[in-house]
């Protein structure tokens, strides 16, 4: 119960900009398989179980498990001659149908523009944080085995050794001269 | 041992480190085509002109996706039971020493040729000469002789160690109550480092193993020596 809540409250939070760079077609907002629906606001009218995808372009089921009002009339008319249906009839049955068309779920969405602020926002913080650490917390500096008088004397003591002599430090230096090669 | 920059196998100084390297590197091209292939097939999906007619099942598409892991899992795994077969082969040793491990130290014990025995603890870095590596340096160093076969047995006293050398290729489970036999074959002298690889408690990274290969001149003095010490 409170996950599916959280759900749709974030949905709510990302799907809410000021600016639609997707056209949303009426019938991809309602319906399963889309954006999160609570039990209360589902139409009765609806598939439940409505899944289309590129996939699965063809549902076993339509949209609109039953007709009514306007779209009644519609149907109706559909058995008929379609030449006396509109391009808006056309688009209303059609949409009756399916969730979606080829081109909609081809084109995707832009959901996760804000999903990568509200990310990026908390990466931030968490930036933010290491650093008053870094600055404000950690100890001073000790000596540690890899300031770089120490590294130099360590890859001497290698090339004496002739240790990594095929990939190592050894096979860089020529011995011959007393350089690296 | 390694540069401070470095990714790769370390260079082998054993025949059987250099198979190992072989097999390495083919397992590596395996992974790399099964990647690339995996890639492309993405970048070919995200164009969206492929229409799948038999959405619903296909058999061919099922046998192929079953024959082509088989076949790469076959190709890299008998390269591998051969690579296996061959290190665990019958070797004669001409010497054998005992490792055993403690927690959380490591001792060297000599065998049929010399009796010795020594425990080798790290050196703690505050006590390191400048130019020594930390966690790697011990006090008493295995000194073993080069250009000859080495057999090691290795067990551990109390709980699971494993006795390890990156350079030589070697990676030995020192367990309780069980003896494990591994061979040495040194191609050229050197200082050889290694770490406990298997968890063995609170000081498991803090228990080095460091062996060097010297001519017979040397190993004879060094064992001499211990032997009295």
């Amino acid at each position: 119960m409170a996950s599916s809540l959280l759900r749709v409250a974030l949905h709510r939070v990302v799907s809410h900009r000021s600016v639609h760079l997707t056209k949303v077609r009426p019938s991809m907002v309602i319906g399963f398989g889309g954006p999160v629906q609570l039990a209360e606001d589902r139409d009765p009218n609806l598939n439940p179980i409505f899944h289309e995808s590129l996939t699965n372009p063809i549902p076993d089921k339509p949209r609109t498990l039953k007709y009514t009002g306007d779209l009644a009339t519609l149907k109706e008319m559909e058995v008929g001659d379609w030449k006396k249906l509109s391009v808006e009839d056309q688009m209303d049955l059609y949409n009756s149908f399916f969730g979606a068309s080829i081109a909609d779920m081809c084109r995707g969405q832009d959901d996760w523009k804000s999903v990568f602020g509200a990310c990026m926002i908390f990466i931030s913080f968490g930036l933010l944080l290491h650093l008053f650490i870094h600055l404000y917390i950690n100890p001073p500096y000790v000596w540690t085995t890899l300031d770089e008088d120490w590294v130099k004397a360590s890859i001497k003591r290698q090339i004496q050794s002739h240790a990594g002599d095929i990939t190592g430090y050894s096979s860089k230096w020529d011995y011959a001269n007393n350089r690296w090669k | 041992m390694y540069p401070y920059t470095f990714i790769q196998l370390t260079d082998s100084n054993t025949f059987f480190g250099h198979e190992i390297v072989l097999f390495h590197d083919f397992s590596l091209a395996s992974l790399m085509f099964i990647l690339t292939a995996v890639l492309l097939m993405f970048k070919a999906l995200k164009k969206k002109k492929f229409v799948v007619l038999a959405y619903k099942g296909s058999n061919m598409l099922e046998f192929l996706w079953t024959f082509f892991p088989v076949f790469i899992l076959i190709s890299i795994g008998l390269p591998s039971l051969y690579l296996m077969y061959l290190l665990e082969g019958s070797f004669k040793g001409d010497l054998t020493f005992k490792v055993v491990g403690h927690q959380w130290y490591w001792s060297y014990e000599g065998g049929d040729f010399c009796d010795f025995d020594m425990s080798s603890y790290m050196i703690p870095s505050e006590d390191l000469v400048e130019g020594q590596f930390r966690l790697l340096e011990v006090d008493n160093t295995m000194v073993l002789p080069y250009s000859t076969n080495i057999r090691l047995m290795i067990t551990s006293y109390d709980v699971i160690h494993s006795w390890t050398l990156p350079s030589l290729k070697m990676k030995v489970d020192a367990v309780p109550g069980r003896l494990n036999t591994m061979n040495i074959f040194s191609f050229q002298p050197g200082s050889f480092y290694g770490q406990c690889s298997e968890i063995c408690g609170l000081l498991h990274s803090f228990m080095p193993i460091h062996v060097e290969f010297v001519n017979w001149e040397t190993f004879l003095n060094n064992v001499t020596e211990e032997s009295f010490n």
